[in-house]
């Protein structure tokens, strides 16, 4: 028995790809809104962003996404691993953002766990992942456009010296 | 009510005795028991003992500014300064943890005058503690919750989540001076930590050994509670703090209803209301325990959806083997 290609299902942008992006979205919005300096700087001032302003509900959003993004990853570790062919020029781009991503989710999880849910944990141990999820968050939300940001000046640099297109990230 | 010297002593020396007890009989319980405070207010005559006990137990805590502050940006981030109104004892700051909130309620025909000691709650599930940024407001294992002057900037992130909006900022100190001082933070926030330097030692908190009256009690938050019910059951007496924020460790026990005391209480900045209270953090705990589901769900999801594929795919090469056949 000759088995056929693996069908292209996979490839196309899903509603989990759609849930996803927005999980990763909430979770940024959690750790950039979770410090007074948002309100601060006036990012809670901005026109249809005042409700960015509510800490509660900032961290209801962050548990909420971090929820779904758990929900997700099994499905996203499995179409990571069909997909790791088609994007053979990016792979390394791929693999350093999900590894961003993997850092600053399990700095999301400690954070929760240490802070969120009423655990003894003692004060010297907590400032540490605090200090963690910071160093981490700030990783992922600003390496990730840079990261993609320097794939597709890759692609642009390589089509004009006339190399084969690569497919983006 | 005037009372003389002696009576004070005489009463203080009482009021110890019976808190201690109290202590004893929480330490015998159970040491892994979060502790609460039972205030009862038919006993609290407003002689402001405990304030003054709980300034000079807590004076090394206090905090000395460096003046001038720096300038800060943006210009509307404003200084919170109580350094020159160290003596303001009407009042939550920085420099006074407990006031005695006093207010006129009419109850069953007559005008009864209320006394309530006012400061921290220590909720159970305190959303200051929760909430922090830099982890430095924390719950401590005996159900205080305390903020620790070396890691907090003074984003006053707790104030603003805290029911009772009571912790208080002090410009001009902390470790926010060494960092950004004009871009980011803006001191320290202070609160009532139930001396939790002395209950360390095994000593009382300073308001509840300074009581002249007994109004305080210290134990085990399930004898507190107890002690509360059996009060409003069997004395017909008002609670307030057993259910507030999902339940708090300071419990009070009053002969008028709260609802009437926060009609009649100027509440804001440093006074503390007598609301009722919803749990703040209800619906981020549920959030919190999706979060222990999620990843096994969807796990479970991925492998029903890798199953079906497989059978499917399966099918059809076999049907396309069959063809070809």
């Amino acid at each position: 028995m000759k088995l056929k290609k693996i069908p292209d299902i996979l490839y196309r942008f899903t509603l989990a790809d759609f849930l996803f992006i927005l999980a990763v979205f909430g979770l940024a919005l959690g750790w950039i809104g979770h410090m007074p300096v948002f309100k601060r700087y006036y990012l809670a001032d901005l026109p249809g962003m005042t409700w960015t302003g509510d800490y509660m509900l900032i961290n209801e959003i962050n548990l909420a996404s971090a929820s779904l993004a758990a929900f997700l990853i099994p499905q996203r570790i499995i179409k990571y691993y069909n997909e790791k062919h088609r994007t053979d020029g990016n792979h390394a781009r791929v693999r350093l953002i999900n590894i961003l991503f993997a850092g600053f989710f399990a700095g999301v999880l400690m954070k929760i766990i240490a802070t969120g849910m009423g655990l003894n944990i003692p004060r010297n141990v907590i400032f540490i992942i605090d200090m963690i999820y910071m160093t981490v968050s700030a990783s992922f939300i600003l390496g990730t456009p840079m990261i993609w940001l320097s794939g597709k000046i890759a692609v642009k640099v390589k089509d004009k010296a006339g190399i084969k297109k690569e497919s983006g990230i | 009510m005037n009372i003389s010297r002696k009576d004070f002593l005489k009463k203080s020396a009482l009021g110890a005795g019976i808190a201690a007890l109290s202590l004893s009989s929480a330490a015998d319980a159970s040491e892994n028991s979060e502790l609460a405070t039972l205030i009862d207010l038919r006993k609290c005559i407003g002689c402001e003992a405990c304030v003054y006990a709980c300034q000079e137990a807590n004076a090394h805590k206090y905090p000395e500014p460096a003046k001038p502050f720096p300038k800060m940006y943006p210009e509307r981030v404003k200084v919170s300064d109580w350094s020159d109104k160290r003596d303001v004892t009407d009042r939550l700051t920085p420099y006074n943890w407990l006031y005695i909130q006093r207010t006129q309620v009419e109850h069953d025909g007559k005008t009864i005058e209320v006394c309530a000691p006012r400061r921290c709650m220590h909720c159970q599930e305190p959303p200051c503690a929760h909430l922090c940024p830099f982890g430095a407001a924390h719950k401590q294992a005996n159900g205080a919750t305390t903020i620790d002057p070396d890691i907090c900037l003074g984003g006053a992130k707790c104030n603003a989540v805290c029911p009772w909006n009571i912790p208080q900022r002090q410009t001009g100190v902390g470790p926010y001076l060494d960092i950004a001082p004009s871009y980011m933070g803006n001191g320290v926030m202070y609160k009532c930590d139930r001396c939790v330097d002395r209950l360390d030692k095994g000593q009382l908190p300073a308001c509840i050994e300074a009581c002249p009256e007994g109004v305080q009690k210290i134990g085990p938050r399930d004898h507190i509670a107890d002690e509360a019910r059996r009060a409003a059951k069997e004395e017909g007496a008002y609670i307030y703090g057993l259910e507030e924020n999902g339940g708090t460790n300071t419990i009070y026990v009053s002969a008028v209803p709260f609802e009437k005391m926060n009609n009649a209480i100027a509440s804001g900045q440093g006074n503390p209301h007598m609301d009722k209270v919803a749990s703040v953090m209800k619906k981020s705990n549920i959030l919190a325990s999706a979060l222990i589901i999620a990843p096994f769900a969807g796990a479970a999801a991925s492998l029903l959806r890798i199953g079906d594929k497989i059978k499917k795919y399966i099918g059809e090469t076999r049907n396309e083997t069959e063809k070809n056949t």
